[in-house]
């Protein structure tokens, strides 16, 4: 074997011992290259010119010694293995070599192939074994210097630090922004850094109690994310912690610029939204006014094109702000109850004409089977259906638009509805059938120069029908037309849930001699407002601002309040805030209605939080205006359903005021503790309890009943049945409780009956009790104005009670 | 799904039963305590809503005995007063899943207790 082979150098000067030691090396089963040296001198010129990786030295030399011929030899060539050869008997002599760097040693009496052959083996093992080793050595080398070469180039720093908490290793190019080399750190106490890199210390804490983990920290100017982890040693102890930190500071810089621009589109479509809306707003109203004065023909002609153009331009703008908003993710659902067949008539019913311009037939199929009412978005459903069929006229020219919906799915209480829209029309060629629902695309840029378009509405579309848990797809063959299929899942609901205020219902509301306060800085607004009411028979007062909206509530009793959101020196939240917190009943109690441009999101919360009662948007169409002052002034809130309202021109907040519990704790009540501390002017007892703000005139209001029941009246009759049962009762026991002095038993039963005068929208009560129950928290003695407020409670619920009989026995 | 509901107010209690009936639970009622605890024994329920203030054992002891003595996991809802934020921490710490404060909208309950019951569902 070729492996096997050893090249031997043999100093010895006795020639027999030379002769017999070759011949017996030589018979060995090793290929062996032999050399021979005479004395110590000749044998080191030999090892330097030779590696060898064995040598054979005499320990007996002329002209030096055993031990100093071995240290030469082994300085000079430190990879050769040396057998010490001595006489027999003098093994004192090798053992002396061996401590001084033999490999082994043999007397000369052993010289025979058996003995050789074991050191043979033995050097040829040491020398794999030597080999190995410089192999792994040069590997690890490789190793090293790739990662040094990692650490000098890349933005890291890695570090370690020992048990207490001492850097033993600090490098890479990350230390650079840091200011710092990796000589100043090494050997210092992680507490060197607390002023760079605040966090280390703690970092290091959690890594010495074991926890490894990845975090972001700040250091300076600039950001590290830290990944670290605790070392162990070799009974699995902590020993210290170990990491990389990665200079990721232009990433954190990105991603905050990302953000930033996010929100800096987010409020440019507000403001865009408003900027459009309100300019919009005049030319659609007055263009209306104007179709309604006489006009020559011309003139009506040019009016009826500037209203029909700026409502088309209204759409494309709702499309916009629509994708954007879904693209940000604020697209929101209502749940209203509503009649899927009716509102896809309707739907169909406003594109009559258009179809019939273009002699188009145009129909609408409902499977029996589709429940008659559903609760979901009939708004969002108009804006998909009013998209897909208003595509398939716009790509139709002749033939017919096909609107079907199928019952897919039905179960006890919920239905998908399969809906179907077809078209005769130009259709989609196979390669844009992919892209039809993406962004920007339309079929074609030719499409877009021939029929319009923003090449938005199928992308709204889908977002639309995909946000409601539907899927939507489509079938087409060019030449012949194309056929959208979608379906959404709605819950069933009760057909006596569906009030819906037709157009001709519109027509009998009547605002007549009402007087309404419209709070508005914009003057074109100002008179459309004014124009529009007016001619309602309603009486109409303007305010320029919140402020003097104010003051003209004070002078003056209105219906309702419309109010401007951006006003100059107080907005329309601020004024709606102060309403509500208004000493005055009267005031507190008047509804609010914003007249907003910015149909978002967020808009909508602020306009709840201020306290308000319900909105329209910025333009809006008469009768939307007039439906919903309707609405908000009638006693019956709840029945309003906007299932006619389309895009969400308007909307009453339903929300049960006490969901809301900071601004709803004002909105209704009046302001407990600080009112009632006040001194009382008057000087009995009788004057003072006037002067607490419990409304004498309460009345019961059962809507949250209702809603609750969805209009079930044996339910409403059973709870106003345990109501007058046990309330009665109730308040005769805190009587006899504050006779006997027991504040705990009384603030007990306050606390229970509190929540029922609620459900009945007593919420005046429900505050005068949450007094008492803290008044009585507690104290030993006689608590203050408690017996003022049982008398007010009292009195107050015994008019109710014959509210409630009396409303009792109209429901029965 | 069986829904226990311990509730001292009359009003409370039907309307809650109303309610989550009308949305196909069955609904077991309890009018204290006591009776609560006999029941979830007796008939393993589902989900627990229950009142803080109720005679002979409040809803913090319904809470821990369920969790501690019965060795039960059943998802509890907690029906609190306002004003009583502290005891709810404390109904949280003996293992309650969930509270919901008087007066609340009937749709909130429901979003709680459907949200609980999945939860419930999805971890066996």
């Amino acid at each position: 074997m070729k492996t096997q082979h050893l090249r031997i150098l043999i100093v010895e000067d006795d020639i027999v011992d030379r002769m017999t030691i070759s011949k017996t090396l030589r018979s060995c089963d090793f290929s062996t290259e032999l050399y021979f040296a005479e004395d110590a001198e000749d044998a080191i010129v030999q090892v330097s010119a030779n590696a060898f990786d064995c040598v054979f030295l005499d320990y007996n030399l002329p002209g030096s010694d055993g031990i100093s011929a071995l240290k030469e030899i082994s300085n000079q060539s430190p990879d050769s293995l040396i057998i010490i050869m001595t006489t027999h008997g003098v093994i004192h002599n090798a053992v002396d070599a061996m401590r001084n760097g033999a490999h082994d040693y043999m007397t000369k009496d052993e010289i025979q192939k058996d003995r050789c052959m074991q050191k043979l083996v033995s050097v040829y093992q040491a020398r794999e074994q030597r080999l190995k080793k410089q192999q792994l050595e040069r590997k690890l080398k490789e190793t090293q210097d790739q990662l040094q070469t990692v650490i000098n180039t890349s933005p890291i720093v890695l570090f370690s630090l020992n048990k207490d908490g001492h850097f033993i290793l600090f490098d890479g190019k990350g230390i650079a922004p840091l200011g710092f080399q990796s000589s100043d750190i090494v050997g210092k106490h992680i507490s060197f850094l607390s002023t760079t890199v605040p966090m280390a210390e703690s970092l290091y804490l959690k890594g010495l109690a074991g926890e490894s983990g990845n975090v972001v920290v700040h250091a300076g100017e600039f950001y590290f994310e830290i990944f670290y982890s605790p070392t162990y040693d070799e009974f699995d102890r902590v020993k210290g912690v170990t990491g990389v930190a990665t200079d990721v500071t232009n990433l954190t810089r990105a991603k905050k610029m990302a953000e930033e621009a996010a929100e800096m589109k987010q409020h440019f479509i507000a403001n865009m939204s408003h900027e459009i809306r309100t300019p919009m707003h005049a030319i659609i109203s007055m263009s209306g006014m104007m179709l309604k004065t006489s006009l020559s023909n011309e003139q009506e002609f040019y009016a009826a094109q500037i209203q029909k153009s700026s409502s088309n331009l209204l759409v494309i703008i709702n499309d916009i702000l629509d994708f954007s908003k879904a693209d940000l993710g604020k697209m929101t659902f209502e749940r209203t109850a509503f009649g899927l067949s009716d509102i896809s008539m309707q739907t169909i019913e406003l594109f009559s004409n258009q179809a019939l311009e273009k002699s188009l037939s145009l129909s609408i199929e409902v499977d029996p089977m589709i429940p008659a009412a559903v609760v979901g978005d009939p708004t969002r459903l108009t804006q998909i259906l009013n998209n897909l069929i208003n595509n398939a006229i716009k790509f139709t020219e002749k033939g017919s638009i096909k609107v079907r919906l199928m019952t897919k799915k039905l179960q006890h209480d919920q239905v998908v509805v399969g809906f179907e829209v077809t078209d005769t029309g130009i259709g989609i060629p196979k390669q844009s059938i992919e892209q039809i629902f993406d962004s920007f695309k339309q079929a074609s840029n030719d499409t877009t120069r021939k029929f319009g378009g923003t090449g938005l509405g199928l992308s709204i579309v889908k977002r639309l029908v995909e946000l409601q848990g539907g899927k939507i797809f489509v079938r087409s063959t060019p030449g012949k037309g194309s056929s959208f299929f979608f379906d959404i899942t709605y819950d069933i609901t009760d057909e006596s849930k569906l009030l819906r205020p037709s157009v001709s219902e519109v027509d009998s509301i009547s605002l007549d001699g009402m007087r309404i306060l419209v709070a508005e800085d914009n003057n074109v607004n100002q008179f459309i407002a004014k124009k529009l009411l007016g001619d309602w028979g309603v009486e109409v007062h303007l305010a320029e601002n919140g402020r003097i909206a104010l003051e003209h509530l004070r002078e003056n009793q209105y219906d309702i309040v419309l109010m401007d959101i951006q006003m100059p020196e107080m907005s329309g939240y601020e004024a709606t805030e102060l309403i509500r917190k208004d000493i005055c009943e009267r005031i507190r109690n008047t509804p609010v209605m914003a007249m907003t441009a910015h149909a978002t999101q967020s808009e909508m919360e602020r306009c709840i939080v201020s306290g308000m009662n319900g909105y329209i948007s910025k333009p809006y169409s008469p009768e939307t205006l007039k439906k919903t002052i309707h609405a908000l002034t009638k006693q019956e809130q709840s029945s309003y359903t906007e299932a006619s309202a389309t895009k969400n021109e308007a909307g009453i907040f339903n929300m049960p005021q006490l969901q809301i519990p900071n601004s709803g704790n004002q909105a209704w009540g009046y302001d407990g503790p600080m009112l009632l501390q006040r001194p009382s002017p008057g000087k009995d007892s009788q004057s003072s309890a006037r002067s607490l703000p419990i409304n004498t005139g309460c009345r019961i209001n059962l809507s949250y009943l209702k809603q609750i029941s969805d209009g079930n009246d044996e339910f409403i009759i059973e709870m106003i049945e345990i109501f007058l049962n046990k309330t009665p009762l109730a308040l005769e026991e805190m009587n006899e409780h504050f006779k006997q002095r027991n504040w705990e038993e009384l603030r007990q039963i306050a606390h229970r009956i509190k929540p029922s005068f609620t459900y009945i929208g007593l919420h005046d009560i429900q505050k005068a009790l949450g007094e008492i129950e803290r008044l009585t928290l507690d104290t030993p003695e006689e608590p203050k104005n408690v017996d003022v407020l049982l008398t007010q409670v009292q009195n107050v619920s015994n008019s109710i009670f014959s509210q409630l009989r009396y409303e009792l026995e109209s429901m029965r | 799904m069986k829904v226990l509901v311990c509730e001292d107010d009359e009003m409370v209690l039907k309307m809650v039963e109303f309610r989550l009936r009308k949305e196909g639970y069955e609904i077991l009622l309890a009018a204290d305590g006591k009776e609560a605890l006999e029941k979830v024994r007796k008939e393993n329920p589902d989900l627990i809503i229950t009142d803080i203030m109720m005679p002979y054992l409040t809803g913090l002891e319904i809470v821990h005995q369920i969790r501690k003595d019965l060795g039960l996991q059943t998802p509890i809802i907690i029906v609190s007063s306002i004003g009583l934020e502290k005891t709810v921490l404390e109904a949280f710490q003996l293992g309650a899943d969930d509270f919901i404060t008087k007066p609340f909208s009937p749709n909130e309950l429901s979003v709680r207790v459907k949200k609980l019951l999945m939860k419930a569902v999805s971890s066996t």
